[in-house]
């Protein structure tokens, strides 16, 4: 997952909002998000597609209807 | 009686002697903030001690106690609030110099509902910025555990677990996310309750992730858990998330007999291999004594527990991030190291990762209500360890240096948080060092009477309630 495209556009904006905010962007911040990031990412594909089979994402709403009877 | 043991008193004690007009609020709200004048400025429990304005409550309510006009178990009892929760027209920073000038115009929900059982509040409670956990640098002053001043006192509701174990409150409120409740409760050796997701409702709570926060009580008994959250929960139109099923009436509940009830051990807890050899032994001892007062204790799987930690930093970091992107993009420097670094990984993360996240979180749930189909308790030991050093380092790396190591680790609240369940943290050993040493007890959704019930039990079997740190 951390090869997608999508998280270069991440790590972007991550910079940005450093940047915005008078930080600097080549500092070490920046390389520990990325490293953060990889390992959470990393962490999230362990979980094989064959065991997410048929799982829809779950909110936080969840709990709360079901015991509503929702 | 002597100002120790009044503030040491537990609510239910002090709650009959109130209405049996043998001690003063006046003076119970006076020995607790005797301690906190001689303790705090080491502990840093406190952000802000109302003093004044909890001495003319305590006034108020020792008159309505003279006049037979009580408003319940909470009347005249001394509390704090962690410092996310609003409190009109006291400073509420949620422990952020981002928030540092913030005063609410309103209360929050629970301080509502506590003011209105009649609970007088001492002030607002010390916490990782922003309940995120990992704070290094505290801009409030850094909490330091009562049973050993070197030692972490847990993250976030910092503040709540120590004022309630070195006797400077009664009770608490701390808010629980990824265990911001069972870390500290264990870390003190108190009593602390995460409520099923959407039990106590959250509005004027600073949010720190929409889908996974809840607020809670943290005690010095499970009694006085079950008679704060009785006081805390139910509907609020406020909180959309918040539930209408039916509050129970806990502290009666409480006192029946756990006889038959089925107790199942998760073996990707009870059995991890992250397990200090001291926690192991207490939790062995405390089965040892749950399999007298329950009727069935068996082991169950749960595989997707392993898989619990990074959804839950995942879903938590992302949230935040957004609640956050006013002040990320302008004062992002006000932040901790660690908190800074979590809220730009959030910013970072992509849309599919988040999903991902709360796939397994289904899935994760999906197996935690299919055991306790089964079990209508899961129990496990509450932490790996028990109290940890303070942490030392700063910087970018800081306690995330090693989330590699540190993930694993957070197995234990990981499954209760994805799955929105209700979990009961009460002590159950010490380590060699003195340091307390905690058990979790999950439940199905809305059924904290049950917990309640078998941690009463557990508690009248056992005396690790008793103890009380060197302060």
């Amino acid at each position: 997952m951390n090869d997608k495209p999508n998280t270069a556009t991440g790590l972007e904006r991550a910079r940005q909002l450093a940047e915005t905010s008078g930080i600097d962007p080549s500092g070490p911040l920046l390389a520990a998000v990325e490293e953060r990031l990889g390992i959470l990412l990393s962490e999230l594909d362990l979980v094989s597609e064959e065991q997410l089979q048929g799982v829809e994402p779950a909110t936080g709403f969840s709990a709360a209807s079901e015991a509503d009877g929702a | 009686m002597p100002s120790p043991a009044l503030a040491y008193l537990s609510i239910s004690e002090a709650s009959q002697l109130i209405a049996a007009g043998k001690i003063s609020p006046v003076d119970l709200a006076g020995a607790c903030l005797e301690r906190i004048e001689r303790l705090d400025e080491d502990l840093r429990a406190f952000i802000t001690v109302t003093g004044d304005s909890a001495l003319a409550d305590a006034g108020l309510a020792e008159e309505a106690a003279a006049r037979g006009d009580l408003k319940g178990p909470l009347h005249g009892i001394p509390i704090a609030l962690k410092d996310i929760i609003d409190t009109a027209g006291v400073l509420t920073t949620s422990g952020s110099m981002v928030h540092a000038d913030r005063v609410p115009g309103a209360d929050a929900a629970v301080t509502e509902r506590l003011r209105d059982a009649g609970a007088v509040s001492l002030g607002k409670l010390n916490l990782s910025e922003f309940a995120m956990g990992g704070t290094v640098r505290h801009a409030y002053g850094t909490p330091r555990n009562p049973w050993d001043r070197a030692r972490n006192p847990g993250s976030s509701s910092s503040g709540s677990g120590i004022a309630v174990a070195a006797g400077m409150c009664l009770g608490a409120l701390g808010s629980d996310t990824g265990g911001s409740i069972r870390g500290p409760a264990s870390y003190c050796g108190i009593v602390g309750v995460k409520p099923t997701y959407g039990r106590v409702p959250r509005h004027g709570v600073t949010p720190l992730s929409w889908s996974l926060d809840t607020v809670g009580p943290m005690t010095r008994t499970v009694a006085d858990c079950a008679i704060m959250l009785q006081a805390i929960a139910g509907h609020d139109p406020r909180d959309p998330t918040s539930s209408r099923a039916p509050v129970p009436a806990y502290p009666t509940i409480l006192e029946q007999a756990p006889a038959g009830l089925d107790i199942g051990l998760p073996a990707e807890l009870c059995e991890s291999d992250e397990l200090a050899p001291q926690v192991k032994a207490a939790f062995d001892e405390a089965i040892y004594t749950i399999r007298r007062l329950a009727d069935t204790v068996a082991p169950v799987s749960v595989p997707a527990i392993d898989a619990s930690p990074a959804p839950v930093m995942v879903i938590s970091d992302v949230e935040a991030a957004d609640y956050h992107a006013p002040w990320l993009r302008t004062r992002a420097s006000e932040y901790d190291e660690n908190v800074r670094l979590r809220l730009l990984t959030g910013a970072a993360t992509p849309a599919d990762a988040y999903v991902r996240a709360q796939r397994i979180r289904s899935l994760v749930r999906s197996q935690m209500l299919d055991a306790l189909e089964r079990f209508e308790v899961l129990a496990a030991p509450a932490t790996h360890t028990a109290a940890p050093p303070l942490p030392t380092s700063a910087g970018t790396g800081g306690s995330f240096g090693d989330l590699r190591d540190d993930l694993p680790r957070r197995v234990f609240a990981g499954p209760g948080s994805l799955a929105g369940l209700p979990t009961l943290v009460l002590p159950c050993g010490f380590t060699q060092a003195g340091l307390p040493i905690g058990l979790q007890l999950i439940g199905r959704p809305f059924q904290e009477a049950t917990l309640f019930r078998l941690g009463r039990a557990y508690e009248k079997a056992t005396a690790w309630h008793l103890q009380r740190p060197p302060v």
